[in-house]
């Protein structure tokens, strides 16, 4: 069984959100305490499977600090998908969140499906953002919502999957109405080939 | 040898130079009196506790001339063999540190002198001193020394109160800081090298970690100062480099350059970090300090020019590799690069690769030039 399609994921949201975490947990089911800042990007690929078929996931990882905006940026327009994540503990991590949605609008493909992802949901005591406050936001983005916790294995592998189906119905869909249109786009110029005929004699 | 052997496990647990320096001094002595050598050693560990080490004045040459006692006395057993190996080991760094030491002792250091010998590394028991006259923050006559010391340090202490009172940019001061707790939690960094973990530290009196701050401070700040366009607003510098990387890359190994374009890795992809970081998150600590050495020596271009050609020498030796890997397993592979099990050996072939590309292309733009 070959894989039958590739999906390219970024994951952005401010410095110490957690994000390399999150990607660490889903790729090698590990966690480490000790913050290692990312320079730039990273990536990183993992295969999973959606109806019994191997999709192939292509993730890059950003650096949150502004910074490295001009880098990451160029990141965008490829990516099918989005994970804006930000920190449960960090209020300031969640009110940048409007800044990086435009960010998306502004830089991203019509079409890409983001995910929004509040992490740290372990740590229960240092909460800022209740689990309401972070649903709210994903309804104000009209996007799908999940509470995730890198240390605990939380709520990641469902975020992940929940991204890869989705992109992967709506491509193929998408794919399915290509070929419908062409069929269509075939019969029309047939018959207007046959018209054209017709009238030519 | 019961005793001997007690000796080694306590210091086993100290760094590498402070290890060998011990055991030296540990093989001698056992042949003639084996417990004059445990006093000795732990007066020695004594001292370091109280953290008379910092700046590793420990090795003495003269403790190491009675070696020849051991070189001659040897049977062929498998133990003295090591030993002897170990022994021509130490002897051709006790070699080394006397040409440093007979450099650094001279009333004027003779600067040029001192990168000659320090591009193929410095000793560890003296690398903070030579790094801080390398980077020209600890005058070379040596009588001017302890005033620009003093002189520089105060001023430290007066942007530090500056701090207090807002002056100073904060972050940048904290930076500093959690810089040198970094420093500290990393033993092989300069300063404190003989200390053993932050407990050893604690004991060190607050002047001298007052001391210890405002040199980090000096000396960052002359580091940062040849590669500042680095690190201002979009990072030119960065941007600069990576691009330079790329066109150097294409002269050097023409087929690695177009694998790389046809698969459609950008440079900017993976370089971005070797010139963000110095190479720093690709090789070890130990590693990277060893190269250091060399970027030093070469100057004020050291870590801005010359690391260009060091990051072209690291790429291309991954050549072989890379042209048979696709996009992502390229991406994969730059991620992490195999550099765990490298020596002193690998970083001074890669120095001495770089340094090689620098005489070809350097100060021959048109050779970079595309056609």
């Amino acid at each position: 069984m070959g894989v039958i399609q590739q999906i390219k994921l970024l994951i952005i949201g401010e410095s110490g959100a957690g994000k390399s975490s999150i990607l660490l947990r889903f790729i090698d089911d590990s966690f480490s305490h000790s913050f290692i800042t990312t320079i730039g990007i990273d990536f990183k690929i993992k295969t999973v499977e959606i109806d019994g078929k191997l999709i192939k996931l292509q993730i890059w990882d950003t650096a949150g600090q502004e910074r490295f905006r001009n880098i990451t940026n160029a990141y965008y327009r490829g990516a099918m998908g989005i994970f804006i994540v930000y920190d449960v503990t960090d209020r300031k991590s969640f009110e940048s969140l409007n800044e990086w949605k435009r960010n998306v609008e502004k830089l991203s493909t019509k079409d890409v499906t983001v995910i929004l992802i509040g992490n740290k949901c372990d740590m229960e005591s240092d909460r800022k953002i209740s689990i309401e406050e972070g649903r709210a936001k994903a309804n104000e983005f009209n996007c799908n919502f999940f509470e995730t916790s890198s240390k605990n294995n939380i709520g990641i592998e469902e975020a992940f999957l929940t991204m890869a189906k989705d992109i992967y119905y709506r491509t193929k869909a998408s794919e399915e109405d290509a070929i419908q249109l062409k069929k269509e786009n075939v019969i029309t110029l047939s018959n207007e080939k046959s018209t054209k005929t017709s009238g030519c004699c | 040898m019961s005793n001997t052997s007690k000796v080694w496990s306590i210091h086993s647990n100290y760094l590498p130079g402070q290890v060998l320096n011990l055991k030296m001094k540990e093989n001698w002595k056992s042949k003639k009196d084996s417990t004059s050598a445990v006093r000795k050693d732990s007066t020695n560990r004594k001292s370091i506790e109280n953290g008379i080490f910092v700046n590793g004045t420990s090795f003495s040459p003269s403790q190491s001339s009675p070696l020849s006692d051991v070189t001659t006395s040897s049977s062929a057993s498998h133990q003295e063999e090591k030993m002897l190996s170990d022994v021509a080991l130490l002897n051709s760094m006790s070699i080394r540190y006397k040409k440093f030491q007979a450099l650094l002792e001279n009333n004027v250091i003779d600067l040029e002198q001192l990168r000659k010998l320090s591009w193929s590394g410095i000793p560890e028991e003296i690398r903070a001193t030579v790094w801080k006259v390398l980077m020209g923050y600890l005058p070379t006559n040596t009588e001017r020394r302890d005033a620009t010391l003093e002189r520089k340090r105060k001023e430290y202490e007066e942007f530090y109160a500056q701090t207090k009172s807002g002056g100073l940019d904060e972050s940048l001061h904290h930076q500093v800081r959690i810089l040198y707790c970094w420093a500290i939690r990393h033993p092989a960094s300069g300063y404190v090298q003989d200390c053993q973990d932050v407990s050893n530290v604690s004991k060190l009196e607050q002047d001298t970690l007052t001391k210890v701050e405002a040199d980090s401070f000096w000396c960052l700040t002359k580091l940062i100062d040849g590669i500042q366009d680095n690190y201002t607003f979009s990072q030119p510098g960065i941007q600069r480099q990576v691009a330079r990387l790329k066109e150097l890359v294409h002269r050097v190994d023409v087929t690695l350059s177009n694998h790389l374009a046809k698969e459609q890795v950008e440079f900017i992809q993976f370089a971005f970090r070797w010139m963000n970081c110095l190479l720093m998150r690709e090789v070890s600590l130990k590693t990277t300090i060893r190269m250091w050495d060399t970027y030093m020596a070469e100057g004020s271009e050291g870590f801005s020019d010359f690391h260009l050609y060091v990051c072209a020498a690291f790429l291309c030796k991954f050549s072989q590799e890379l042209k048979k890997k696709d996009f992502q397993e390229i991406m994969i592979f730059l991620q992490n690069i195999p550099t765990s099990n490298w020596g002193e050996k690998e970083v001074e072939i890669l120095l001495s690769e770089g340094f090689y590309y620098k005489s070809l292309f350097h100060n021959s733009p048109s050779h970079l030039n595309k056609n």
